[in-house]
């Protein structure tokens, strides 16, 4: 039969007295379990625990450390680069310098060169339209004199003509 | 002999509650009418010191910590970081083997309050409350004794400085039975009557579903008391816990009392 409650007993105990019964068995396994605790339990796992906390204090120390180094080679390294750094600093800029006065020689001499041509070209331009205004002159003269004459119906001077023309022309010109 | 299961419903239909020794006494297994007499408080007894034992024993050692190392390792943490510190300082680490049993015992042996087929908290019987208190009463007295010597630790014991004299007859009287009855009878009746009226309280909503159960109507209601039980399982691990806790936190507390007066 399951059994819900205890056994009703046929003395008549105070529930809330204790019995020494189970003050025997509370003693001695409480005893038992503090001895036990004491020196063997407890102490493995308090070396474990402290094993841990040496090697985290360990590793922590070594992290540091290398930091340190490695804080101390970048430093030296610094160090050692720093004449470098200096000199080629300065090789940049003479040649930076040198480079910027070579450009404006190079400029220089070809902008010299080509206001020289663009002087040649110009005289040429214009020797070539004086000989083109020379030679179609004449021709003009002659077309306006005509033109002038039909309008006009009557003869024009050509020499007149070329006069105007010419005059007209050194103006355009 | 025994009550069966259903006895929670009485001959005419009421509700029958069974009586407080059904609650708490238990018959002999073994040894029946001698002193070591084996019964259910025994056999808990016994569970709550080879549990940790297990568990201790049971628990990893590895750098990284997991499953049960983590249990192990907490439970060492927390007395260290939650009661010793706090309690008595860094010179009470040499209590921690104590402090931890204490804790692991009273803890283990309330959680045989919702344990299946045992359902009774070692604690809620008046003996083991009592051996432990006595043990601390023994303990901190020993201490302060070792700290301060005899007429010392009776000297910061039964007479607190800056009095005048004359209220010491009235003041040494009360801080007698204060430090040597009181702190460890208050010590065990806290347990004791926390665990107790736990139990009652499941035992009492454990009957009434059965009671509930069986009855016409009134099964509607069922839901609702066997809500309480459950919700109050819950609150009974969270007092196991709790109480575990104060009493090993108190303990320190007289121990720290006894090693520094002034403090």
């Amino acid at each position: 039969m399951l059994t819900l409650f205890a056994a009703e007993s046929t003395e008549v105990n105070n529930p809330i007295l204790p019995v020494f019964p189970e003050i025997f068995w509370g003693a001695l396994t409480f005893g038992l379990l503090y001895v036990l605790m004491r020196y063997v339990l407890l102490p493995p796992v308090l070396r474990t625990m402290a094993d841990r906390d040496q090697s985290l204090r360990d590793d922590w120390d070594a992290a540091k450390a290398a930091q340190a180094k490695a804080a101390g080679a970048d430093a030296e390294l610094a160090n050692a680069l720093a004449p470098a750094k200096a000199q080629a600093a300065v090789l940049i800029e003479t040649a930076r310098t040198e480079a910027e006065a070579e450009r404006a020689e190079i400029i220089g001499a070809a902008q010299t060169e080509i206001d020289a041509m663009r002087q040649l070209a110009n005289a040429e331009i214009d020797a070539a339209r004086i000989e083109a205004m020379s030679g179609v002159g004449p021709q003009v003269a002659d077309l306006t004199a005509q033109a002038t004459s039909r309008l006009m119906n009557r003869p024009v001077d050509a020499a007149a003509a070329q006069g105007v023309v010419n005059r007209i022309m050194s103006e355009r010109s | 002999m025994s009550v069966n299961l259903f006895a929670a419903e009485s001959e005419t239909g009421g509700l029958k509650f069974p009586s407080i020794e059904n609650l708490v006494e238990w018959p002999a297994y073994l040894f029946d009418g001698t002193f070591a007499e084996f019964n259910k408080i025994a056999l808990i007894s016994v569970l709550s010191m080879a549990i940790p034992t297990v568990m201790f024993l049971a628990s990893g050692r590895d750098r990284v910590p997991s499953g049960l190392q983590n249990v192990v390792e907490g439970s060492v943490e927390f007395i260290d970081k939650q009661v010793i510190l706090p309690a008595i300082g860094p010179e009470g680490f040499k209590f921690r083997p104590l402090l931890l049993s204490i804790f692991m015992f009273v803890f283990v042996g309330n959680m045989f309050e919702v344990i299946p087929t045992f359902q009774m908290p070692l604690n809620a019987r008046m003996a083991v409350p009592l051996t432990l208190a006595l043990l601390v009463l023994v303990v901190f007295v020993t201490v302060g004794i070792q700290s301060q010597g005899l007429g010392g630790y009776l000297k910061s014991s039964l007479f607190p400085p800056g009095l005048p004299k004359g209220l010491y007859l009235l003041v040494t009287p009360i801080e007698f039975l204060s430090t040597f009855l009181i702190r460890p009878f208050s010590l065990a009746v806290r347990l004791f009557a926390n665990m107790l009226a736990g139990h009652i309280l499941l035992v009492t909503f454990g009957v009434l579903c059965i009671a509930l159960w069986r009855s016409d109507f009134l099964v509607v209601i069922l839901p609702f008391s066997f809500g309480m039980l459950v919700a109050l399982t819950g609150f009974e691990i969270m007092v196991s816990f709790l109480q575990g806790f104060v009493f090993a936190l108190l303990t320190a507390v007289y121990i720290g009392g006894a090693m520094h007066p002034h403090h």
